[in-house]
C-alpha cells in the first residue's frame, strides 16, 4: 500500500514539471513585448492585450499539468 | 436540509457581498452630491479614475455601444475577484480558492462569448464555425469550445490555491524552526511561532497582494479580449 502512495507522488511531481518550459516561454513572450513597446510606444495597449492572450494560451499547458497532479493526489 | 453540506466559503461570500454593497451604496450617495465642475476629493478620486479606466478598456475591446452593456459586468467581476483574492490577508479563506466559485465565473464568461457570437454571426454562423475550415475537424472544434471553461476556471483556482498552500507550508516550517530554536535554548514543548512575523510579511505581499492583482487583471482582460474577438472591427472603431 505504501509504495503506491509513493508512486502517485512521483507521478504528480512529474506532471507538474510541465511548468518548466511554460515559465521559459512566458518569460520570452514578456521580453519580446517589452522590446516591441520600446520600439513602438504608441501601440502599448494593443501589445499588452496580445501579450496577455499569448501568455494565457501558453499557461494552459502548465494548468493541465497542475490539474493532472491534483487529480493524481486526491482521486487515487 | 439533511445531507446538504454548506461549504464555509458560502458565508465568506455573503459577508464579502454585504461589505462591497454597503461600500458601493455609500460611495454612490457621495458621488451624487459632488459638484461635477470640481475635482473629486478624498476616496472619490481613485474610484472615479478606476471606473473611467475600466470603462475605457472595455470600450477599446468591444466598442462604444457594447461597452454600455458590458462595462458594469466587467467592473463587478473585477471588484469581486480582487476582494475575494485579498480577503485571505484577513485570516479568512479566499472564495476564489474554491473551485465552484471560479467555475461559475468561467461559465458566465463562456455564456457571454456565445451570446456575442450569436449576435454577430447568427445561429447559422455559430453552427458553421464547428466545421471550419474542414468538416473533419468537428471533434477538435467541439473540444476547443468547452476547454475554455476548464482553462479559465483552473487558471484562477490554481494560482490562488497554490498561494494558500505555499503560505501554509511556510507557517508550518516557521513553527517547526521556532520549536527547534526554543529547544536549543532550553524550553520544552511547543512555543509561540516567533519566526513567522519576521519571515512571512514579504511573502504575503507577493502571494496575496501581487498575485491577487495580477490574476484579477488576467481574468478580466481575457474576458474582454475573448468577447471582443467576435465583434467586427468597424464597430470597435466608432
Amino acid at each position: 500500500m505504501d509504495i503506491n502512495r509513493g508512486l502517485i507522488a512521483i507521478g504528480a511531481g512529474i506532471a507538474v514539471t510541465t511548468g518548466f518550459m511554460t515559465g521559459l516561454g512566458e518569460a520570452l513572450t514578456a521580453a519580446h513585448a517589452c522590446d516591441a513597446i520600446g520600439k513602438n510606444p504608441e501601440a502599448e495597449g494593443k501589445i499588452r492585450s496580445t501579450m496577455i492572450l499569448g501568455i494565457a494560451l501558453a499557461e494552459t499547458c502548465a494548468i493541465y499539468g497542475l490539474l493532472t497532479a491534483i487529480l493524481l493526489m486526491f482521486v487515487y | 436540509m439533511s445531507g446538504v453540506t454548506v461549504q464555509k466559503e458560502v458565508w465568506i461570500i455573503i459577508l464579502e457581498t454585504i461589505l462591497i454593497a454597503i461600500a458601493v451604496i455609500r460611495l454612490s450617495h457621495r458621488i451624487d452630491r459632488i459638484d461635477p465642475l470640481q475635482r473629486p476629493k478624498g476616496i472619490l478620486l481613485p474610484v472615479v479614475l478606476g471606473v473611467r479606466k475600466i470603462y475605457g478598456d472595455v470600450k477599446y475591446y468591444v466598442g462604444e455601444g457594447n461597452a454600455r452593456k458590458l462595462g458594469p459586468y466587467i467592473l463587478t467581476i473585477s471588484v469581486y475577484i480582487f476582494f475575494s483574492n485579498i480577503i485571505s490577508l484577513f485570516g479568512l479563506s479566499s472564495p476564489t480558492a474554491n473551485y465552484s466559485v471560479t467555475l461559475t465565473l468561467a461559465i458566465l464568461t463562456w455564456i457571454l462569448i456565445q451570446v456575442t457570437e450569436f449576435k454577430y454571426n447568427g445561429v447559422g454562423g455559430w453552427f458553421h464555425a464547428f466545421i471550419e475550415p474542414f468538416p473533419v475537424l468537428l471533434p477538435m472544434n467541439l473540444i476547443e469550445k468547452f476547454t475554455l471553461i476548464l482553462s479559465m476556471s483552473v487558471r484562477l483556482f490554481g494560482n490562488l490555491t497554490c498561494g494558500s498552500i505555499m503560505m501554509e507550508l511556510i507557517y508550518t516550517f516557521c513553527q517547526t524552526m521556532s520549536n527547534k530554536i526554543a529547544g536549543l535554548l532550553g524550553a520544552s514543548g511547543p512555543v509561540f511561532n516567533f519566526l513567522a512575523p519576521v519571515l512571512t510579511p514579504l511573502l504575503h505581499a507577493y502571494f496575496d497582494c501581487f498575485a491577487a492583482f495580477v490574476q484579477t487583471l488576467v481574468f478580466v482582460t481575457l474576458t474582454m479580449a475573448l468577447i471582443g474577438n467576435d465583434v467586427p472591427e468597424e464597430i470597435k472603431k466608432v
